[in-house]
């Protein structure tokens, strides 16, 4: 699943590790996600979506065939 | 409250120390040295791993935090289950072929030992899966 949380991450200005102390996850699941290698749970993706203050189809992009 | 991993390191420690103390009471026993200086040497190296663990932890919160972050970790827990069930098939694979070793020697009580082995690796995996089939 292609996702926009690299660049919103960016345009917050903060880092991997950051985020990741705030979502309370690992860094390498931020790393994960950026790159579209892992799709996050339900949980992860309203939590993501809380700190971004933006909707879950804003930040994931589901297209067809995604697994 | 205790924080999860050193609730585990707690426990894996009173764990590791029963070994040795199990050990111990092996060699006072039977005098079967060989043995029990296995798990006698088993039971103190986990001991030690564990008391350094537990006592790194308790001196610094902010890595007793990040454990607890790994622990907790949704990705982290999915590689685990997947890397477990990938090693039970492993692990299946690898009896099976101790069975058909221990036939082919004619090795009756090694051969039996095995299979109750075998049977009890895929039992286990019925009632975990079963077990947490109703919890999700």
């Amino acid at each position: 699943m292609k996702n926009n949380l690299e660049k919103f991450r960016k345009e917050l200005g903060v880092s991997q590790e950051e985020l990741a102390l705030i979502l309370k996850v690992s860094r390498q699941t931020i790393g994960s996600l950026e790159k579209g290698q892992y799709n996050p749970s339900i949980l992860l993706a309203y939590k993501i979506s809380h700190y971004f203050k933006k909707p879950i189809e804003e930040i994931f992009i589901y297209e067809e065939g995604d697994q | 409250m205790i924080p999860n991993n050193i609730r585990k390191n707690k426990m894996a420690l009173l764990f590791a120390v029963i070994i040795t103390v199990v050990g111990l009471s092996i060699l006072n026993l039977y005098r079967q040295f060989d043995f029990a200086g296995f798990v006698i040497g088993f039971g103190s190296s986990l001991s030690a791993v564990f008391a350094i663990r537990l006592f790194r932890n308790l001196n610094h919160p902010e890595q007793i935090e990040q454990e607890q972050i790994e622990n907790a970790d949704e990705r982290n827990q999915m590689i685990i289950g997947k890397a477990g069930y990938a090693n039970f098939r492993v692990v299946t694979i690898l009896i099976a072929m101790q069975l058909v070793i221990y036939y082919f020697l004619r090795m009756q009580i090694p051969l039996m030992i095995t299979f109750v082995v075998l049977v009890l690796n895929e039992l286990s995996f019925v009632i975990l899966r079963n077990r947490y089939e109703k919890k999700m």
